[in-house]
C-alpha cells in the first residue's frame, strides 16, 4: 500500500516540501494508485480466504445451477441401493432408501443458502428498524427500544425462534422468519451503537451546517454511514443463520422431509449412525462448511473495511 | 497551577543536581569529557514490497553530555527513525547500515536485542511522541515508572517507591505521593508529558532522546517543559529532541541538525544555523514562522516567489469568477447579508453543562465580541478556555444560556424569547461556514474529493449537476488543488491537501464568514505557512470575514485584525492585534506571550 512508501513517521502527513506547492503530486494518478492497491490487497489475502473462497463459489454454484453437479435425482428411491457406502458410483454413499447422497447434500444447498441469507435480511431489517430508529429519536423512544431489545437478549436467539415456530408453525417461511427474529436483537444493539457514533461525527455538522434539512440528513448522510458497515458484518451472520436454520430442521421445524434439507438429513440420518455414517456426515460436513467459509470471507471482507477506514 | 510553582519545584529540587552530579561521576568510565554519541554516514532503509525505502541517509551526529541536539524538520524527514535507531527500536524489516554508530562509547551495530534492554532507559531515556497517549490507560502512573526500575533489577519495594516519587517531583509534578496513584486519564497534558519524563529519566541515564516533547501543549504548559528539559542538561546529560517548531528549538538547542528527505542539509551550532541559516530548506523553515513581525508579509517560499501563489488566481476586481471563464452561478440568497451590520457580532453569551455533582460548570461567561465585514477576528486562549464552545455557537450549533448572535443583522442565535428555531436559521446557514482542525472527520468517509465539493454545491442548490463537476474543479484551483485530486479519496491525501478541500468546501456556498477552528494546528510548519498565505489571499479576493480560533499566539497576532484573548470561559483582554501584542493590559496576556519562545533575530 502507498502508506508504506512514505517514509515511516507517527502522524499520516506525507513529507512537505517547502518551497514548491505542496499539493499535487504527479507522482501517481487517482485511478494508477487504486488499481495497484486492490492488486496489493488480493496479493495479501491469506491462503486460507482462498481456499474458503473457492469452496463458497462452489456452494454457491451448487445452490444457483444444482444441474450442473446432480449425478441423479435426489428424490428417486431405490430400496437395492439401500446403505451402499461411499464408492465411485455414490460419492456420498445412499441413504435408508437408496438416494444419492451427494446429490441430495448438492440438491439442498440452493435451500440451506437461500434459508441463510433470508433470516439474516430479515433480522437486519428488523435490527435495523429498531436500533437507527432508537439511536436517531434519544429520549424515551430510545430508552423503551433499549428496553424491549434487552427483553428480547434475555431469550437464547434459538429460543426466540422457536417461540415464533410455536405461534405461526413449521415451514421453511416460518424459519427464515424465526431465525431472523432471532438474530435481530444483536443488530439492533449494533446498529443503535453505530447510529449514535455517526450522529456524533463532524460531518454530519458539516451537513448541517451546509443548510441540509434534517430529513436529507437523516437519510443521505446518517443511514448510509450506518449501515455501509454492516453489509460485511452480515456476511458473518449468514455463517450463523444457516447453522440455526438447520437446527430447525433438524428438529422437525423447518424444511420437512424428504425435502432435500441439510438440517433434515441430519435429523434422517442420526438413526442410522451406527450402520450407515455417511448419511448423516455429509449433511454435517456441509453445514460446517457452509458456515466457516462465509464466516471467513466475511472476516476478511471486514478486516478491509477496518483496515480501509 | 503556574509557573511560578514549578519554579518553586526546581528550587526545591537541589538533590536533583546532585544525584545527576552523582551519576555522572558513577559512570565517569565511559568518560565524561568524551562524546555521548558519535555517528557517522548512518543510513535506515526499510524493505517492503514495493522495494527498499531509504528513510535515513548518510546522517552524522555528535553529542557532547550537558548539550543538547535538536533534530528539525518536517514530517517523514526521517528524524524520528534516526532517534529510534539510537535506541535499536526499528522495525523488523529496516536495515541500520554506518560507518561509525557509538552511542555511550558502545557500538550500537553490535547490540544484541538483550543488550539493548540493558541500555534502554538505564543509560539512555526515551520520551516517546504524543504524550497524550503514550500512558498506559489502565495503570497508575506509578505502575509505569516502577516497571522501568523493576526491569533494570532495582529490588526493594520502598525503595522503588521512593525512587518513583523522587523521579515525579524532580519532574515537576507537584504532589508526587497522590499523582503516582492515579492513571493517565486523571492527569492534564502537561503533568503526562512530566510523568512520561520522569519514566525516561528515573533510571540516570546519560543521554536522554525526546521525541516532539512540546507538541500538542499549550503554550505556558510548553514552557514549563521546556524549563524541566533544560534542567537535564544542565545535570549533565546529554538531550536529543526532535521538533518541528524552531521557536522551541532555539530556546533549547545547542546544535541543530536541520533533516529533509532523510539527509541532513544544515547543521552547526544553534544559534548560528537560525541567525544565519545557509541552506534555503532552513531559511524557508524559519520564514514559514508566523509572528506579529511577519504580519502582511507572505509566509511560504512560493507564496513570496510571486506575489500570490501560482495556484491561486487574482484578478484586479477580486471575484471568485475570475477562476472560471463562465460566471459561477449565484446561490439563491435567502435574504441581502446586511451591507452595514458587521458580519457577526455576539453580545453577552454564557453557556454552562451540568457537572458532576450537580453543579452546573459554566464554560463561557458574558463572551461579546464584534467580526467587522472583510477583518479578521482571532480568539486564543488555552484548552479549556471556552473558545470551542464560543465557536459552536457562533455557528448556531449549540444554544447559548443567554445572549444573542446576529450574523450580518440577521438574527442568528439566542436565548429564551430570542431563540432562534433552526428551520429559521437554516436559510442563512450558507451564509457562515466552518473550517475545522481535523478536516477529515468533517468529510462523509463515503466521498471523493470531488464528491464532497459538489456535495456542497448541492445542498445550496447551485446550478446542475454539471455545472457543480465543473464549479467544484474551479473551486479546488482556487485553493490551489489540481484536477487530478477530484477522484482521489480525501484518506489518501496528506494533511495540508486535505485542508484545502476542506476551504474548498467551505467556499462553495460563497459565504460572508468562515469560522476557521484550530485550522492550521495539525499541520507542519511550511504547510501552514502555505495554508495561511491561502486564507490571507482569499480573504482579500472575496472580502469574507473570519473568525480565526487558535492556541497558538504566532499564528494569531499574524492573520487577526483584532484579538480576543480568553481563559476559563471570559474574555480577558480584546483590541486591536497590533496594539494587544505591543502593549498587553493584563497579567494573563503577557504571561501568555512571554511563554512563546522566539526566534534570535536574523543576521
Amino acid at each position: 500500500m502507498s502508506v508504506a512508501l512514505e517514509p515511516t513517521t507517527a502522524h499520516g502527513n506525507r513529507p512537505g516540501v517547502p518551497g514548491a506547492p505542496e499539493p499535487g503530486k504527479p507522482t501517481h494518478s487517482a485511478r494508477g494508485t487504486a488499481a495497484g492497491k486492490a492488486a496489493a490487497a488480493l496479493r495479501r489475502t491469506p491462503i486460507g480466504v482462498w481456499i474458503a473462497a473457492a469452496l463458497l463459489a462452489f456452494l454457491v454454484l451448487a445452490a444457483v445451477v444444482p444441474s450442473l453437479l446432480l449425478r441423479q435425482d435426489p428424490y428417486i428411491i431405490d430400496p437395492a441401493a439401500a446403505f451402499t457406502a461411499p464408492s465411485a458410483e455414490h460419492w456420498f454413499g445412499t441413504d435408508q432408501n437408496g438416494r444419492d447422497v451427494f446429490s441430495r447434500v448438492v440438491a439442498g444447498t440452493g435451500q440451506s443458502l437461500l434459508l441463510g441469507l433470508a433470516a439474516t435480511a430479515i433480522g437486519l431489517v428488523l435490527g435495523g428498524l429498531l436500533g437507527i430508529t432508537a439511536g436517531v429519536s434519544g429520549k424515551w423512544l430510545d430508552s423503551a427500544i433499549c428496553r424491549f431489545v434487552e427483553i428480547l437478549f434475555a431469550f437464547p436467539g434459538l429460543l426466540l425462534a422457536l417461540i415464533v415456530i410455536a405461534v405461526s408453525g413449521t415451514g421453511v417461511v416460518t424459519a427464515a422468519i424465526a431465525v431472523g427474529v432471532g438474530t435481530a436483537p444483536g443488530y439492533a444493539r449494533m446498529l443503535r451503537t453505530q447510529t449514535l457514533q455517526v450522529i456524533d461525527a463532524p460531518y454530519v455538522e458539516t451537513a448541517l451546517s451546509l443548510g441540509r434539512s434534517r430529513a436529507h440528513i437523516l437519510w443521505h448522510t446518517i443511514v448510509p454511514n450506518v449501515i455501509r458497515p454492516l453489509f460485511v458484518l452480515a456476511t458473518l451472520g449468514v455463517g450463523q443463520a444457516i447453522v440455526w436454520a438447520s437446527s430447525l430442521s433438524f428438529l422437525g421445524l423447518g424444511a420437512q422431509p424428504p425435502a432435500a434439507e441439510w438440517g433434515a438429513m441430519l435429523a434422517d440420518g442420526r438413526n442410522y449412525l451406527q450402520v450407515a455414517w455417511w448419511i448423516a456426515a455429509f449433511p454435517g460436513i456441509f453445514i460446517t462448511l457452509a458456515a466457516l467459509t462465509t464466516t471467513l470471507v466475511g472476516r476478511h471482507l471486514q478486516q478491509r473495511l477496518e483496515a480501509e477506514v | 497551577m503556574g509557573s511560578t510553582a514549578n519554579t518553586a519545584k526546581y528550587d526545591g529540587g537541589t538533590s536533583v543536581t546532585e544525584a545527576g552530579a552523582a551519576s555522572a561521576a558513577a559512570t565517569g568510565s565511559t568518560g565524561s569529557g568524551k562524546s555521548l554519541l558519535n555517528i557517522e554516514r548512518l543510513s535506515v532503509s526499510f524493505s517492503t514490497p514495493r522495494g527498499r525505502v531509504d528513510v535515513v541517509r548518510d546522517v552524522s551526529l555528535a553529542l557532547a553530555p550537558g548539550k543538547a541536539l535538536a533534530l528539525v524538520g518536517e514530517s517523514g524527514s526521517g528524524k524520528t527513525v534516526t532517534a529510534r535507531t539510537l535506541v535499536g527500536l526499528n522495525a523488523a524489516n529496516a536495515r541500520v547500515t554506518a560507518d561509525r554508530l557509538e552511542v555511550l562509547g558502545r557500538d550500537a551495530l553490535a547490540l544484541s536485542e538483550r543488550q539493548w534492554r540493558g541500555v534502554r532507559g538505564k543509560e539512555i531515556g526515551y520520551v516517546l511522541q504524543d504524550a497524550l497517549v503514550s500512558l498506559d490507560p489502565l495503570r497508575t502512573v506509578g505502575q509505569e515508572i516502577d516497571e522501568a526500575l523493576g526491569a533494570h533489577g532495582v529490588r526493594g519495594k520502598a525503595e522503588r517507591l521512593e525512587r518513583v516519587h523522587q523521579a515525579l517531583r524532580d519532574a515537576g509534578i507537584p504532589d508526587p505521593e497522590v499523582r503516582a496513584r492515579q492513571r493517565s486519564g486523571e492527569l492534564s497534558g502537561g503533568l503526562r508529558q512530566r510523568a512520561l519524563i520522569a519514566q525516561a529519566t528515573v533510571l540516570n541515564p546519560q543521554l536522554v532522546i525526546a521525541d516532539e516533547p512540546t507538541t500538542a501543549l499549550d503554550a505556558t504548559v510548553q514552557a514549563q517543559i521546556l524549563e524541566l528539559l533544560e534542567g537535564l542538561k544542565e545535570q549533565g546529560r546529554g538531550l536529543i529532541f526532535i521538533s518541528h517548531d524552531l521557536a522551541v528549538v532555539g530556546r533549547l538547542a545547542d546544535e541543530i541538525a536541520v533533516m529533509q528527505g532523510g539527509r541532513i542539509v544544515e547543521s552547526g551550532r544553534a544559534s548560528e544555523v537560525l541567525a544565519n541559516p545557509q541552506h534555503e530548506y532552513t531559511q524557508a523553515l524559519i520564514d514559514a514562522i508566523p509572528s506579529g513581525a511577519a504580519k502582511g508579509t507572505r509566509l511560504s517560499a512560493a507564496g513570496r516567489a510571486t506575489s500570490s501563489s501560482a495556484a491561486v488566481t487574482t484578478t484586479a476586481n477580486g471575484t471568485p469568477a475570475a477562476t472560471s471563464a463562465a460566471a459561477p452561478i449565484e446561490r439563491v440568497r435567502a435574504t441581502e447579508f446586511s451591507a452595514t451590520a458587521p458580519a457577526l457580532e455576539a453580545r453577552g453569551l454564557a453557556k454552562s453543562y451540568p457537572g458532576p455533582g450537580g453543579i452546573r460548570r459554566t464554560v463561557v461567561h458574558d463572551v461579546s465580541f464584534t467580526l467587522e465585514r472583510g477583518k479578521t477576528l482571532g480568539i486564543v486562549g488555552e484548552s479549556g478556555s471556552g473558545k470551542s464552545t464560543t465557536a459552536r455557537i457562533a455557528l448556531g450549533l449549540t444554544q447559548p444560556d443567554t445572549g444573542t448572535v446576529t450574523l450580518g443583522g440577521f438574527a442568528w442565535a439566542g436565548a429564551g424569547s430570542e431563540t432562534v428555531s433552526e428551520d429559521e436559521r437554516r436559510r442563512h446557514r450558507p451564509d457562515i461556514q466552518l473550517v475545522n482542525q481535523d478536516p477529515l472527520s468533517s468529510f462523509d468517509p463515503r466521498f471523493s474529493v470531488g464528491k464532497v465539493v459538489t456535495d456542497a454545491l448541492d445542498a445550496g442548490a447551485i446550478g446542475t449537476p454539471r455545472d457543480r463537476t465543473t464549479r467544484a474543479l474551479d473551486l479546488l484551483a482556487q485553493v490551489g488543488l489540481p484536477a487530478s485530486l477530484f477522484d482521489r479519496r480525501p484518506l489518501t491525501l496528506s494533511g495540508g491537501q486535505r485542508q484545502r478541500v476542506a476551504i474548498a468546501r467551505a467556499l462553495a456556498l460563497q459565504p460572508q464568514v468562515l469560522l476557521l477552528d484550530e485550522p492550521v494546528s495539525a499541520l507542519d510548519v511550511s504547510i501552514q505557512a502555505q495554508v495561511l498565505d491561502l486564507l490571507a489571499d482569499l480573504q482579500d479576493q472575496l472580502g469574507l470575514s473570519y473568525l480565526f480560533i487558535s492556541h497558538d499566539l504566532g499564528v494569531i497576532h499574524h492573520v487577526s485584525d483584532h484579538v480576543l484573548v480568553m481563559k476559563d470561559g471570559r474574555v480577558v483582554e480584546s483590541g486591536n492585534a497590533d496594539e494587544l501584542f505591543a502593549n498587553p493590559q493584563t497579567d494573563y496576556t503577557r504571561q501568555l506571550l512571554a511563554a512563546v519562545p522566539e526566534l534570535p533575530a536574523r543576521a
